[in-house]
């Protein structure tokens, strides 16, 4: 696969807790015409899966259920493979721990 | 979703996701809005909990909705890719299963083309590429005395030129020899005779083999007393010791002698030094004997070497070479001329396949640009059917790529099928190969469809789709966006380029058939020259038996006389049997006794020693030559007088008689032979035909024959002729000899025919697969011209309609098409025989007493092939006389 330095700091974020589209934004600090592309691609190369938010979650909060990105174990192996390649990417170190739980 | 209540920020952020969704394909279509809407409000949402929204939170979110149209854009040319590679997929199949017959026509030529190269490359694979279990194989040589005239004619080697060959030569780490040897075994439930061989130190070193089991021979063993150890192959450890791991340390009589054994060699070790029928089963240490250092006259080791690091074959070869030509002059009578050729040890192991293998290869290969020839006009064809829609896409701005590419994929799927299919003819192939060639090269029984083969598979299958569809692609496109739309759909005069393409391929079809033709017309023409040559007795119903009758049974020479007088007279008391008779070398023989010896005729000045001649010494009861039917030409062949104490008599055979006795009559004469180093008078009593020994392509040899009765000598052939099937009398010739002697093991038992027919086995196996590869190709140039000009005719049914209405005559129209045709035939037929000319070069090796360029097969295979293909334009040719020109016109 080809692994862009962005699409190294999708992965990063993701294994970091990172698992919807606006949060990734924020914390790999790319645009969304960047990291949907990003996403989209390494879920049909199999390294991510996507699923619906339960609408319980999504209810109580009185809005749509959001979508569920998560790494596979092929992406887990991608991210390994890139971190080697990239040292301690930028975005990388800027991420905070995750706030979010899955829903 | 949204209200008109909602922030402005927010609206337009939805407002813009609204906007793009147009974009996504429409399976998706819904759940991107969902998931972009629930994005944008989970951000409003969470943002306005944390604080009071401000105008960097609102441009923030706008920002991001934004880029939703590069999402959308991306997800778009994601789906219309996979959807178009899908509907050219599908688009495919259906074409395919629209035309069931012609498709399954493409897929079985493709599938034979694949299955066959996919086969023949196991073969090149096993024996010329796979690394070789021994290590470093590629510094291992076999070493070989050649005559520096006919080097092609290996020889073994004298005992003491391998000596001298050691002794002088720095360019080999180790150099080693085999002592041809056998070991009789008397414990099993018949006596066997064990090939095997008595090597020097270092042999097993040389060829890089480690034992499975044990060890090999130490220094000390190759000394006078200590020598009774022996290895074994894997075969005999499972055949006769059922494959008892406790074997190493055993003792095992091997008649007379006990032999510890020692080691067991690895299953793939097949050295098959002395290329004999049978391959070798154990080895013990040769201790070298005094006379043995003198020997260099009789060439009957077999040597091996391992290259020292740093020195390639080619220095090695320089140096070999120098030491023959000193050893040349030293020893002028016996090593004149002679010289040691090496033969690496690869090609030494794929032995007589490794030239026709070539060969093969060559054809296969053809076969399979022919079968993709065909497949690419079956696909012409199609494409054609489809210009205009062509035309049109590219009209309205489809990208020549794009119409490439649909082909591409048509052919792709055809090959992948083919491929599958491939695999199947692939594997039956490789069985085949298996049963047939394995007798002849004893690697060939490791052939299997292993992962390298699968990938071998595939790749010649994607190179095949490319070959079939590119060209056809390519050209359909540039046409189609260039003036095909002006054009009326079934073409007016059906297109230059078309036409150029229609015309090449039938030329390169009819061009590729003709050097196949030539090919196995020519291997076919020299295999029959080969197998009708006289080799100067008649084969059918003779059988063999081969003994060697020593050891404390047979301490003199009245033992042995005894034990073959017994022997004959009860061979002779089997019914069917018409005479049985002895012969030390049985031509063709499965371990041929070589004695070759000094020549004087008496009474004739004595030549200087590097011209004296030499002659094969065999002895012969009178029977042998009745029972082959050997041609006697003057004189008598032996008889009872010819005893022990009474004058030494010989035949000679019509070669020795032409040379020394041209026009008169050598009865009486007196000649001096000199037999096993010792110099005997015979009187010529008469002369028999020449006999070839080793192949049907090898001269005839001087030989000179000697009873029996005067000169013992152990190692002796039954030759038995029989009224009917001689194999079928091996089983009671055997035991008649076992009931005379039941611990004698019987070396070999066979049919003279069978032996003949050995010899032959690599030829024959070559000339079949080449006639079927060629039979296979004209066929394919047949089917695929038929196919080209029934295409181009339909293509061309305005045109000829046309003709029509303005009075062409059906004569006209006939000789219109079919001129066109043998016009195309006739320059593939010369741009094939051109072809045949460079094929030939490659055939040359392979051909026996045919010269390459043989007018007979030339002039044959081409009228055969003009005929048949001109016959199949002819069937296209009439219908075209048959157009109706209101029809033709109407399309």
């Amino acid at each position: 696969m080809r692994t862009t330095y962005s699409t190294a700091l999708v992965l990063e974020a993701l294994a970091h807790g990172y698992h919807y589209g606006f949060d990734v934004m924020d914390a790999t600090n790319l645009p969304s015409g960047t990291v949907y592309p990003i996403l989209r691609r390494l879920e049909r190369e199999g390294m991510v899966t996507s699923q619906w938010e339960a609408d319980g979650v999504a209810q109580n909060e009185q809005r749509p259920p959001r979508r569920y990105y998560e790494l596979t174990a092929d992406g887990r192996r991608a991210l390994a493979d890139t971190t080697d390649r990239y040292r301690a990417p930028r975005g990388a170190r800027a991420l905070r721990p995750a706030r979010h739980s899955r829903g | 979703m949204s209200h008109r209540s909602e922030p402005l920020a927010l609206r337009l952020s939805l407002g813009l996701i609204r906007a793009f969704r147009k974009v996504v394909p429409a399976v998706i279509r819904d759940e991107w809005v969902r998931e972009w809407e629930a994005e944008i409000r989970h951000r409003w949402s969470t943002v306005n909990q944390r604080h009071a929204v401000n105008w960097r939170d609102r441009a923030d979110l706008v920002r991001r909705s934004t880029g939703a149209m590069a999402d959308a854009a991306w997800l778009r040319q994601q789906f219309t890719f996979d959807r178009d590679i899908m509907r050219d997929v599908r688009y495919a199949l259906r074409m395919l299963h629209r035309q069931p017959a012609l498709s399954a026509l493409a897929v079985l030529v493709l599938s034979l083309g694949i299955g066959g190269t996919v086969a023949v490359f196991s073969v090149i694979d096993t024996l010329l590429l796979r690394d070789l279990p021994y290590q470093d194989a590629n510094r291992i040589a076999t070493v070989w005395l050649t005559n520096r005239e006919h080097p092609e004619e290996r020889e073994g080697v004298a005992p003491g030129v391998f000596l001298d060959w050691r002794t002088r030569s720095t360019a080999f780490e180790t150099i080693a020899a085999e002592d041809p040897f056998s070991f009789d075994y008397l414990e099993g439930p018949v006596p066997t005779t064990l090939i095997g061989g008595l090597v020097t130190e270092g042999f097993f070193e040389a060829l890089g083999v480690k034992p499975m089991l044990g060890r090999t021979f130490l220094r000390e063993e190759h000394i006078e007393g200590k020598s009774s150890v022996a290895i074994i192959s894997y075969g005999t450890w499972q055949r006769l010791f059922g494959g008892r791991s406790s074997i190493v340390g055993e003792k095992v009589a091997f008649e007379s002698r006990t032999y510890e054994i020692v080691g067991v060699l690895p299953r793939w070790f097949h050295p098959d030094m002395q290329h004999m029928v049978r391959e070798e089963e154990i080895w013990a240490p040769k201790v070298l004997q005094k006379f043995e250092y003198d020997n260099r006259r009789t060439r009957y080791w077999t040597v091996v070497a391992r290259l020292a690091p740093g020195v390639d074959l080619r220095q090695a070869r320089v140096e070999l070479s120098t030491i023959s030509s000193q050893l040349a002059r030293t020893f002028p009578n016996t090593l004149t001329n002679m010289t040691a050729t090496l033969v690496p040890f690869r090609d030494h192991l794929a032995g007589p396949i490794r030239e026709p293998l070539r060969v093969v290869f060559g054809a296969v290969v053809l076969v399979l640009l022919l079968g993709c020839a065909n497949v690419a006009s079956l696909l012409l064809a199609r494409a054609a059917d489809r210009q205009r829609e062509f035309a049109l896409r590219a009209a309205i701005g489809a990208s020549a790529w794009r119409m490439i590419r649909q082909t591409l994929v048509e052919s792709v799927v055809l090959s992948t099928l083919s491929c599958l299919a491939g695999l199947t003819v692939a594997h039956a192939a490789i069985s085949g190969l298996v049963a047939v060639g394995s007798s002849t090269v004893p690697q060939l029984g490791e052939l299997a469809l292993d992962g390298r083969l699968m990938t071998f598979a595939l790749g010649a299958s994607i190179l095949t789709a490319i070959l079939v569809g590119l060209w056809p692609a390519i050209r359909l496109s540039k046409r189609a966006t260039r003036d095909e739309l002006a054009q009326s759909g079934a073409g007016t005069t059906g297109g230059r380029d078309r036409r150029r393409f229609v015309s090449t391929l039938v030329v390169s079809e009819v061009a590729l058939a003709l050097v196949l033709l030539v090919s196995a017309g020519l291997l076919i023409r020299s295999f029959n020259t080969l197998a009708s040559v006289d080799p100067g007795f008649s084969e059918a119903n003779v059988a063999v038996l081969q003994v060697f009758p020593y050891g404390p049974r047979y301490r003199t020479d009245a033992q042995r006389q005894v034990f073959f007088d017994q022997a004959l007279d009860r061979i002779r008391a089997v019914a069917g049997v018409e005479r049985a008779g002895l012969v030390s070398a049985m031509p063709f023989g499965a371990a041929n006794i070589n004695i070759e010896g000094g020549f004087k005729v008496e009474g004739r000045p004595e030549l200087p020693e590097a011209d004296r001649p030499s002659a094969f010494l065999t002895v012969a009861t009178a029977d042998y030559f009745r029972a082959m039917d050997i041609q006697l030409k003057h004189g008598r062949v032996f008889n009872d007088d010819d005893r022990m104490n009474g004058t030494l008599v010989g035949l000679i055979n019509d070669k020795i008689a032409e040379r020394f006795w041209p026009g008169e009559s050598p009865i009486d004469q007196r000649i001096s032979v000199n037999w096993l180093g010792r110099w005997r008078t015979l009187q010529v009593v008469g002369v028999v035909g020449r006999l070839r020994h080793e192949a049907l392509d090898r001269d005839a040899r001087a030989e000179v024959f000697m009873p029996l009765s005067q000169t013992p000598f152990g190692s002796m052939t039954f030759v038995v002729r029989t009224r009917g099937d001689a194999a079928a009398l091996i089983p009671s010739l055997r035991s008649r000899i076992w009931e005379v002697d039941g611990n004698l093991p019987i070396y070999d038992a066979a049919t003279v025919s069978a032996l003949v027919a050995h010899t032959l086995a690599a030829r024959r196996f070559v000339t079949n697969l080449l006639s079927v590869l060629a039979g296979l190709a004209f066929l394919l140039a047949t089917l695929g011209i038929y196919g080209m000009l029934v295409f181009s005719t339909t293509q061309r049914t305005r045109e000829i309609g046309i003709r029509m209405a303005v009075g062409g005559k059906a004569g006209d129209i006939l000789a219109l098409v079919l001129g066109e045709s043998a016009r195309l035939i006739s320059i593939g037929l010369v741009v094939g025989l051109l072809g045949s000319m460079a094929a030939a070069r490659l055939l040359a090796a392979l051909l026996y007493s045919t010269s390459p360029t043989d007018p007979l097969t030339l002039a044959a295979t081409t009228i055969l092939l003009a005929a048949v293909a001109l016959l199949a334009c002819y069937v296209p040719a009439r219908r075209a006389t048959r157009i109706d020109p209101l029809t033709a016109l109407q399309t």
